[in-house]
This record gives C-alpha cells, sequence and structure tokens, in this order.
C-alpha cells in the first residue's frame, strides 16, 4: 500500500543528506517500529509519507498515488486517511478534550462548518465512542492543558482514530512519556491496529517496545537504512550497530 | 565582566551621542526643572476645590469619551484579527502579499490619531464620530502589526497536527493559532483601549466630543477647578479600565 522508491531528502546542500535513498515497501496491516539515534532521520521519514515533507529526489507512493504529485486538494485527501501523533501531542489549547477530538474530522468537512462547530449527531457519538476507547470518556469536557502526557497521547490518539485512518503514523509518541505510560499506550495502539486491520508505523527510541510490538523493525542511521527485519532477527550486533556512539557525529545531538 | 562584549562600547557610545543629541534638540535644561514649582504653585492655587455639582454632567461627558474609545478599539480589534494573518510570514498569501500588507499597516499606523482627527473634523463635521474613526484606523494599524507578531511567534506544532489531519490551510491556521495567542491579544487589546481613553480626550480637545471637548473649554474660560474635576475623573475612568481588564485576563488565562 505504501512505497518509498529511492528517497532522498536534504535540507540544506552543505549537509549530508537526512534520508539517502531509501527504498522500503509497506503492506497494509503491518505494524512498523522505526528506530535510530536522534537525528537519525525518523522524523524526516514518518513526515515524507503524509507529504509535510518535500523530497529532494525519489518518489512515495500511497495507494497507487504519488505523495509528492498531489494537488493542495488531493492532499489534504490523503492526509485525511491518515492519523498521526506527536511526541509533544500537539493539541489545541484552550479547547476541551471531546473538542480536541472532534477536529480529526476537519479534513473531512467544509470550512464553515468546522469554523462554527458544526459536527452530526454521528459524529459526536463517534467522538464519545474514542474518548471511551482511549479511556477518557469521563474527561470529555476537561481542557486538555490539565491532562498528563500519557492522557494527552490519548486524546491524540482518539484525534487520529477520528479521521477513520487507513494508515497511523506516530513520531515519537512515547518519547516524552515514562515506561509504563509508554507501554500502556503502545498497549491501546496495538489493540486499535489489530481491530481494524490498520497499518501502523511508529518512530520510538526504545527497543524493547520496538520488539514488544512491531511485526517489522526498521532501523535509519545517518538517514540510511541499516535493517528492515521482523523483531526477532534484531540481534544484539545490529543493536551494537544503530546505536555504537561516533566520536565526530554532530548530528546526533 | 563576561556578560559584556567589546561591541557594547560602541553601542554605549552611540547611545549616548544620542542622548546628548535629544537633550540638547529637546532644549532640557535642569534650570527649568527646579522652577518646576512654579507648576506646582499652579495646581495647589487653582485646582482645588473640586466643582462636584458638575460631576453628573462630566460622567455623562465620560460616557461619550469611553464609548468612543471602546468602539474604536473594538471595531480595530475585528479587522486587525484577520489581517495580522496576512500581515504574519508564516500565514501570508505570497511574499508580496505580505510586503504588501505589513506596510500597508505601518502606513496607517505611521499618521498620529490626532491627524486623522483633524482630518475627520474637517470632513464629517465636529463630534464623537470623527474621534471614533481616528481611533479606529490607528488601531488598526497597531493592532494588525503586534498580532501578526504574535502569529509569528506561535508554536508550530499544533499547526503541523492541524495539517496532518487534513484540514484546510486556513482552518488549520485559524484553529492552531488563535488559541494559543489569545489571552496575549486580550492583553494587548486592553491596553490599545486604555490608550485610546487617553487619545478620546485628546481628540475631544480638538473638536471630538465628550470628556476632552469639556477639559478644553474649562482651560479655555480658565475655570480651572472645574478643569481639576474633569482631570480628576479621567484618572479614575483609566484606572476602573485598568482594573476591569486585569479581571479578564486573569479569567481567559
Ligand atoms: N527543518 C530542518 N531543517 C534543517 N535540518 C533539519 C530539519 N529537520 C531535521 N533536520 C536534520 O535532519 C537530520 C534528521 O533529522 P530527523 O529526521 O528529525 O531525525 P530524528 O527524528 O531521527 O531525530 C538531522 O541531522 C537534523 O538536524
Ligand atoms: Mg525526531
Amino acid at each position: 500500500m505504501l512505497s518509498l522508491d529511492n528517497v532522498t531528502v536534504t535540507y540544506d546542500k552543505e549537509t549530508e543528506p537526512a534520508l539517502s535513498n531509501l527504498t522500503l515497501t509497506i503492506k497494509e496491516g503491518e505494524f512498523v517500529c522505526v528506530l535510530g539515534r536522534s537525528g537519525a532521520g525518523k522524523s524526516t521519514f514518518i513526515r515524507t509519507i503524509n507529504g509535510l515533507q518535500t523530497l529532494t529526489r525519489g518518489a512515495v507512493h500511497v495507494s497507487g498515488k504519488e505523495v509528492c504529485q498531489l494537488s493542495e486538494k488531493e492532499t489534504r485527501n490523503l492526509r485525511t486517511g491518515m492519523g498521526m501523533i506527536f511526541q509533544h501531542f500537539y493539541l489545541i489549547p484552550r479547547l476541551s478534550v471531546k473538542q480536541n477530538v472532534l477536529t480529526g474530522r476537519f479534513g473531512k468537512k467544509k470550512a464553515y462548518q468546522n469554523l462554527l462547530g458544526l459536527f452530526s449527531e454521528e459524529e459526536i457519538k463517534q467522538a464519545d465512542y474514542y474518548l471511551q476507547e482511549v479511556g477518557l470518556a469521563s474527561f470529555a469536557n476537561r481542557r486538555v492543558e490539565h491532562l498528563s502526557g500519557g492522557q494527552k497521547q490519548r486524546v491524540g490518539i482518539a484525534r487520529a482514530m477520528m479521521q477513520e485512518p487507513y494508515l497511523l503514523l506516530g513520531d515519537e509518541p512515547v518519547a516524552s512519556l515514562d515506561p509504563s505510560t509508554s507501554d500502556s499506550i503502545f498497549r491501546l495502539i496495538r489493540t486499535l491496529h489489530e481491530q481494524r486491520n490498520l497499518t501502523t508505523i511508529i518512530n520510538v527510541h526504545d527497543v524493547d517496545l520496538a520488539k514488544k510490538y512491531a511485526s517489522r523493525i526498521l532501523a535509519l542511521k545517518k538517514g540510511e537504512l541499516i535493517f528492515d527485519g521482523h523483531p526477532s532477527e534484531l540481534t544484539d550486533k545490529v543493536y551494537g550497530l544503530i546505536y555504537e556512539e561516533e566520536a565526530l557525529d554532530q548530528r546526533a545531538l | 565582566m563576561v556578560w559584556f562584549r567589546k561591541r557594547l562600547i560602541v553601542y554605549v557610545l552611540f547611545i549616548a551621542i544620542a542622548i546628548w543629541f535629544s537633550a540638547v534638540t529637546a532644549e532640557f535644561s535642569f534650570v527649568s526643572l527646579f522652577r518646576l514649582e512654579n507648576t506646582w504653585d499652579f495646581i495647589q492655587r487653582n485646582f482645588w476645590p473640586l466643582r462636584w455639582e458638575l460631576v453628573p454632567y462630566l460622567l455623562q461627558q465620560s460616557l461619550i469619551t469611553l464609548s468612543v474609545a471602546f468602539l474604536g478599539t473594538l471595531v480595530a480589534l475585528c479587522l486587525a484579527l484577520p489581517i495580522s494573518f496576512l500581515a504574519a510570514s508564516n500565514t501570508s498569501v505570497s511574499k508580496a502579499g505580505y510586503y504588501a500588507v505589513r506596510s500597508s499597516l505601518s502606513l496607517v499606523r505611521s499618521v498620529p490619531e490626532i491627524v486623522f482627527g483633524l482630518i475627520f473634523v474637517v470632513s464629517l463635521g465636529l463630534g464623537p464620530f470623527a474621534a471614533l474613526l481616528a481611533i479606529f484606523l490607528h488601531n488598526v494599524g497597531v493592532l494588525g502589526k503586534l498580532i501578526s507578531e504574535l502569529i509569528e511567534a506561535a508554536e508550530s506544532g499544533p499547526q503541523e497536527a492541524m495539517k496532518s489531519v487534513g484540514s484546510s490551510r486556513r482552518i488549520g491556521q485559524i484553529f492552531s493559532i488563535i488559541p494559543q495567542i489569545w489571552p496575549n491579544v486580550l492583553s494587548h487589546y486592553f491596553y490599545r483601549f486604555e490608550v485610546a481613553i487617553r487619545t478620546s480626550l485628546v481628540l475631544g480637545m480638538i473638536g471630538g466630543g465628550g470628556l476632552g471637548q469639556s477639559l478644553m473649554n474649562y482651560y479655555n474660560s480658565l475655570a480651572y477647578e472645574a478643569m481639576a474635576t474633569a482631570i480628576s475623573i479621567i484618572m479614575i475612568l483609566v484606572i476602573v479600565v485598568d482594573v476591569i481588564g486585569g479581571i479578564v485576563r486573569k479569567r481567559v488565562i
């Protein structure tokens, strides 16, 4: 359903590419975790998939369409089908939990409906359902600023689910959460993934989480794909390769 | 001296020259400073007792002043809010549009309210409406600039989240930026309102009605006690508005 062909992203000409010649295919229903040190290109990789990042060379195809060739309207359409969650949640402050979840519908509605908050009864019900699903039903009317990190990420997940996505992207969604909260977030994601065969691609830097939940692990290093396989194939040797220190590696800050 | 760099000496020298030059140009003199007792004498001899019987009439006049300031700045805020999105580098239509809107705003701002006031008093006739228009125009320029700077400084994360939900550019910007900057927008608004009360007084003096006009009439007819009464009411007015602004801001944040 998704393929990258020789994808290269260079932010500015002097530096090394953030992604170089990445070629891979991801099939429907996979649970992919992307490992790599900070600066390895994980975020850049994720962002090429929903067109937040333009490519220097190569192409990304999603369901047969080339992401970077789409018109603005088509790009919006594409993104509507992809939920995305973030390390810092990126919720809308001053709005309630439920209002935040409802913003997940923005891609499917007209501007005036979004502006005035005109949601159908069905959409409201759906928001309630997803809040239930992520365990925040009793928080529906709280303002999001007052939630804990784990709760905020659950709101982020409910917002993404509100899109009824066929693909879930995560850019280090648990990097600012404690280990047990991280695990519960991953459990939630796996439940959603299994319920609807939701293709899932998530950046993590915790190898144990990746091994526990992923059906496939990718590892990036300096923008290059250095591992692609089943979690059981991720040996200590590969692990060492991904995370080995380099005295002169200025990109890893 | 680790905090100070060598370049600082140049800055200090430059500022010192500017201070000296300004002092000369403004005919600053210490001798006159000691003659300020004349001013004090004048105030003591003429500003007392207050003319209490004028208070009801002056309160009525202050209502005009207040209305001019309130309506002028509020309508200005409503217009400045959309304009500021066009005047911010991260949300403008195009580079050219950005510069066009920015420079129109500073053009409007560069005309002092009193100049607008003098023009409108001639073209529209004496009365509060001329003052209202002058305050409105100037504040569109000021608030447009201030809010566009808030927009430029807004955190980009929520904007990214709205993009990945598939929302349109504008809707995404409105939802991700306005809630973030809203408390600051209100702060700016209340400050401008406070300033507008004083401006509305000055405009009253040139024929814009309200308390300013009364003040000027008393001054011209040497009715200094009446003038002092008007000034006291002005002071109370400004303080009350400041307190109300503080309360509103606290409730919003
Ligand atoms: N907006 C940007 N402008 C310039 N360089 C960037 C930008 N974003 C990322 N980079 C660089 O690209 C490389 C990969 O970054 P990123 O994809 O964020 O890695 P990761 O998510 O694995 O930490 C890093 O060297 C980073 O400094
Ligand atoms: Mg990253």
